[in-house]
């Protein structure tokens, strides 16, 4: 009996272990499948929209997955670095660039590009080149950075944050006549962070439930962005670079510049103008709060906008759409990496390009997408977008704001962690700069012992 | 004789899982990043900061929820008309909606609230808060198992000491806390190890954030990790096991331990014969509407914040049917989660060691200890097995990935429901069993007459437990989410992305308490069977 049990414990470990192996159990389908990986968001909607039609087009199975950001990142790290391949294309964001690809995760452009006809590649030239060389580009040798740069990943979305103003609040005759008696000039949308403070203090009514701004205040990178906007708008600068992976323990960091205590009280001059808790306010909760119609500004990502006002009904909307105050706008967005181990990186590379393709970009820029490509702002069918003429001038002057080198995260958290600290009144606006700075000169150099 | 091999041979293998899933601590052994460990956790103030405030609020908050559950427990205890015993098991609902249900609940509840405004300016009011809502999903259900508990101790004892006009105090002392013990410590146990660990309510609801000085350890560990992994993926893997090894582990381990160690030290001083507090003697009738205002409270309590969002909250209808997959494997984890390995251990351990296994005392805990330790382990390191596990074991496929979430998932609730079920089984008295072996019974005999026969009940309510576990559960839902859809990840996407959409959450809230209300529904039909006279 002992032994028909051992037999019996042999053969079940064996069952399932054979089990574990199969590969082909799954629903005996031989088609080709690409998997793409990325944050749900808009872009990621206006891929699924069009997935459909390439599907017919070629027969090859178009598979995504839309995660938390976090999800989404962490799969994608734990299939790269095991080599799984099991996701082909991964849309990600600059912060990744420099671990893909020091850490050889994924396919440079070069490689990808060999096997494609050069005309369906004719969209390179029409892509934000800075833009794309933020969230696409890395050194062609880490090492030596004097060799250059190369392309790694075509851009999936060129993002920026905007100015977003209540309309009719600036349209009512009534308002321009008060702000013209108070402040001895025309209401217009601010072009600089004290004429943004002015119209922010003017409508703030609380009695009345009007309110000047809603600031995104969260952790997890929200405040850190918008901080950035308004620190590069005062004049000032986190580091003296020209994209945001660049950089090494020895660039220097002015983050205990003044600018940056300016920023700093700038940012809690706004305290009594601002609605929402802030420290729970992120791009949906803002979105929200800016819907609610009794708000006259916002600083909001670009790939919100979409779902701020109804495309069917853009008459209706009371929201106007600028740049950032300031002469400088945030290059952001992200890219598309083909993976290293992927069985199928010159389909993943041809489906990339069909998305590139005007019809496609001009497809999903209806559904959300903030397009890489230049000319599709152009097209006569998305000229009733309001918010395109003011993310194509935000992309066209746009410049490095964000980080996206290895010690992104110690940078985020310290501006994020003083940012909040200032605005509970727990320090003063010199007190978290000093902090803020001997903090993340020290983290930094931990970070790049480690690399 | 076969049986009895049986039974030891899986509570072998259940004991070997625990230790064999925790392996890849052991495989990154050569790459420990040493030097990352003690200058990071103990100088660093992030660190130092979020350990003392998770360790304080962890201690604080166990304390307070299971003291008040108890006493509500107590209060309870006079009501035991069927039909209030119906509605008091809405009890069950909170935990039966799990972390992620409740973190949208109250995100959705507090938005734009000055409450959490309040919150945001004082870590004392965050932490405060965040203990009631810890409350409202562990400690309503802690109350129905203290009430439950009580309702089981023998009639003629509480005859005995109605009879003699024995105090409240008196009461408490010699019969109900006595008789609690196992639980209190066992759920005590779990409280704190829960807070130790708590997450999702402080990301979805307070953001939590170093600026707003309301950071826990794991999402101090979890922010490292992100950051480690810009460097490289296997730096950030690295860096974690050894944290979690040389660090946390053995830390939270002492602290597990001296927690055991001061409440059971704690009842012991309690049930001395000279300890004595004053409590005020309330007249019988008195004492039974204070049960049924209590009662009433709590279940307002629960339904209101519910109703308040289904009012407040816009909802946009989708078709869910995508996550009946999950249900059925969660419904066929659970089931085997007991069948297979808990069950046989807890027979096992209690017919054949009953001498040590009869209660939580200094020879048992080890068992429990070994069970404690996955549970101990931070929940982004069992994520982090669980894909090490995949690679190792070149999971692909449908059926191969639903076998391994089927296992992971069992090995992820074992503490806790293997806990329980031992914890159930310590009220057989060994006077039985002994009585039994010299009555000649075998092993199969003796599990089906002094358990099976008498803790249907209590496995029922442990198979409900289980399911609410796995399919609220974070870790394996999450590795295989492409394959198997994940419940938590469904709700945080419409929470936690860049296309959060909350009426799209709270479709997913609804089918969650859905499900919470059919487990509750279930539970009432199964009871009121146990309850019908023959």
């Amino acid at each position: 009996m002992f032994r028909i049990l051992n037999i019996f414990l042999v053969l079940s470990i064996s069952i399932f272990l054979i089990g574990c192996n199969s590969s082909g159990d799954g629903d005996g389908d031989d088609n080709l499948t690409l998997t793409l990986i990325g944050e749900d968001s808009a872009t990621l909607n206006a891929i699924g929209g069009l997935k459909s039609e390439y599907e017919k087009e070629t027969g090859i199975e178009i598979e995504i997955v839309a995660l938390p950001f976090e999800e989404a990142m962490e799969k994608s790290n734990q299939d790269l670095r095991q080599g799984n391949g099991l996701y082909d294309i991964l849309l990600q964001y600059n912060f990744s660039l420099s671990s893909y690809v020091r850490n050889n995760y994924v396919h440079s452009l070069d490689d990808l590009t060999r096997n494609i006809d050069a005309s369906k590649l004719e969209f390179e030239n029409d892509l934000f080149q800075a833009d794309w060389e933020e969230v696409g580009y890395y050194y062609k040798d880490f090492e030596k950075p004097e060799l250059g740069i190369k392309k790694v990943g075509y851009p999936f979305a060129s993002n920026s944050m905007l100015l977003v103003y209540n309309k009719d609040w600036f349209d009512d005759p009534k308002y321009q006549k008060e702000f013209q008696e108070t402040y001895g000039k025309d209401l217009v949308v601010p072009t600089t962070w004290e004429d943004l403070k002015e119209i922010a203090e003017f409508f703030t009514i609380p009695e009345k439930d009007m309110y000047g701004i809603t600031m995104e205040g969260a952790n997890g990178g929200w405040l850190y962005y918008q901080w950035v906007n308004m620190l590069y708008g005062i004049g000032g600068k986190v580091m003296d670079k020209k994209r945001g992976w660049e950089g090494d323990e020895n660039t220097p960091i002015f983050l205990n510049s003044p600018q940056s205590i300016s920023t700093m009280e700038m940012l809690l001059s706004l305290k009594p103008f601002n609605k929402g808790n802030f420290f729970d306010v992120d791009m949906y909760n803002q979105k929200e709060l800016m819907k609610e119609g009794n708000v006259a500004l916002a600083v909001m990502w670009s790939d919100v906008l979409y779902d701020l006002i109804d495309l069917n009904n853009v008459e209706s909307t009371k929201f106007g759409f600028s740049t950032v105050p300031g002469d400088k706008s945030m290059n952001a967005g992200g890219a598309f990496f083909v993976n290293k181990h992927s069985k199928h990186p010159n389909e993943a590379m041809k489906f990339i390009a069909w998305l590139m393709e005007e019809n496609n970009q001009i497809e999903m820029l209806k559904k959300g997408l903030c397009s890489p490509r230049v000319s599709i702002y152009d097209d006569p069918s998305v000229q009733h977008i309001p918010y395109l003429k003011a993310l194509r001038q935000s992309l066209e002057r746009g410049v490095y704001m964000a980080e996206a080198g290895p010690d992104v995260d110690v940078i985020t958290e310290n501006i994020t962690k003083y940012a909040q600290k200032v605005w509970r009144g727990e320090l003063l606006p010199e007190e978290a700069v000093t902090q803020m700075y001997s903090e993340t000169v020290s983290e930094r150099s931990k970070v790049f012992t480690n690399f | 004789m076969l049986l009895n091999r049986i039974f030891q041979y899986l509570s072998y293998l259940t004991i070997g899982i625990i230790f064999v899933y925790i392996t890849p601590l052991l495989f990154s052994v050569p790459s420990w990043e040493i030097k990352e460990v003690f200058p990071l956790v103990i100088l660093d103030s992030d660190y130092s900061d979020s350990l003392l405030r998770t360790l304080s609020f962890s201690i604080l908050s166990t304390l307070g929820i299971i003291a008040v559950s108890f006493f509500l427990g107590y209060i309870l205890k006079n009501i035991k008309h069927k039909k209030l015993l119906l509605w008091g098991s809405l009890l069950l609902l909170p935990f039966l909606l799990g972390s992620v249900s409740t973190s949208f609940l109250f995100k959705v509840l507090f938005l734009h609230s000055n409450i959490l405004n309040l919150a945001f300016n004082n870590a004392l009011i965050l932490f405060f808060i965040l203990g009631v809502i810890q409350f409202w999903q562990f400690g309503t259900l802690f109350t129905y198992i203290f009430w439950l508990n009580n309702l089981s101790i023998r009639e003629t004892l509480k005859e005995y000491t109605d009879f003699y006009n024995f105090t409240s105090w008196e009461k408490i002392k010699h019969i109900f806390l006595p008789h609690q013990r196992n639980l209190v410590i066992l759920l005590s146990i779990f409280c704190f190890v829960s807070n130790l660990y708590e997450v999702t309510k402080l990301q979805i609801i307070f953001r939590a954030s170093k600026g707003t000085n309301s950071e826990l350890i794991s999402t101090t560990l979890y922010n490292a990790y992100l950051s480690n992994s810009r460097i490289s993926p296997d730096f950030a893997i690295n860096t974690l096991f050894s944290q979690v090894t040389i660090f946390y582990l053995p830390l939270f381990l002492i602290s597990t331990l001296l927690l055991y160690i001061f409440i059971s030290r704690a009842i012991s001083f309690i049930i001395r014969p000279n300890t004595y507090f004053s409590f005020v003697n309330i007249r019988n009738t008195v004492k039974n509407r204070i049960s049924v205002c209590s009662l009433i409270f709590l279940i307002i309590t629960i339904l209101l914040p519910i109703l308040i969002i289904i009012i407040k909250q816009g909802l946009q209808v989708h078709n869910l049917s995508y996550l009946a997959k999950t249900v059925y494997l969660s419904l066929l984890a659970s089931l085997i989660l007991i069948i297979v390995f808990i069950l046989p251990l807890s027979y096992y351990l209690r017919v054949k060691h009953k001498h040590k296994f009869y209660e939580i005392n200094d020879s048992s805990l080890w068992i429990f200890i070994l069970f404690f330790l996955l549970f101990l382990i931070p929940p982004l390191a069992l994520m982090l097995f669980g894909f090490e596990w995949n690679n190792i074991l070149g999971v692909k496929g449908a059926f191969s990935t639903n076998v391994i979430w089927v296992l992971g998932q069992c090995i992820n609730s074992l503490p806790i429901i293997g806990s329980f079920i031992f914890v159930v089984h310590f009220i057989v008295r060994n006077k039985e069993l002994y009585y039994l072996e010299t009555m000649n019974a075998n092993f199969l005999e003796i599990v089906h007459w002094s358990f099976l026969k008498r803790f249907r009940l209590e496995y029922f309510m442990t198979f409900l437990f289980s399911f609410s576990i796995i399919w609220n559960e974070g870790t394996f839902n999450k590795i295989y989410s492409d394959v198997i859809p994940s419940y938590v990840s469904e709700i945080l996407r419409t929470v936690n992305s860049r296309n959060a959409d909350y009426s799209q959450g709270m479709m997913f809230f609804l089918f969650s308490l859905f499900l919470g209300v059919i487990c509750i529904i279930l539970w009432n039909i199964i009871l009121q069977r146990f309850f019908r006279p023959k």
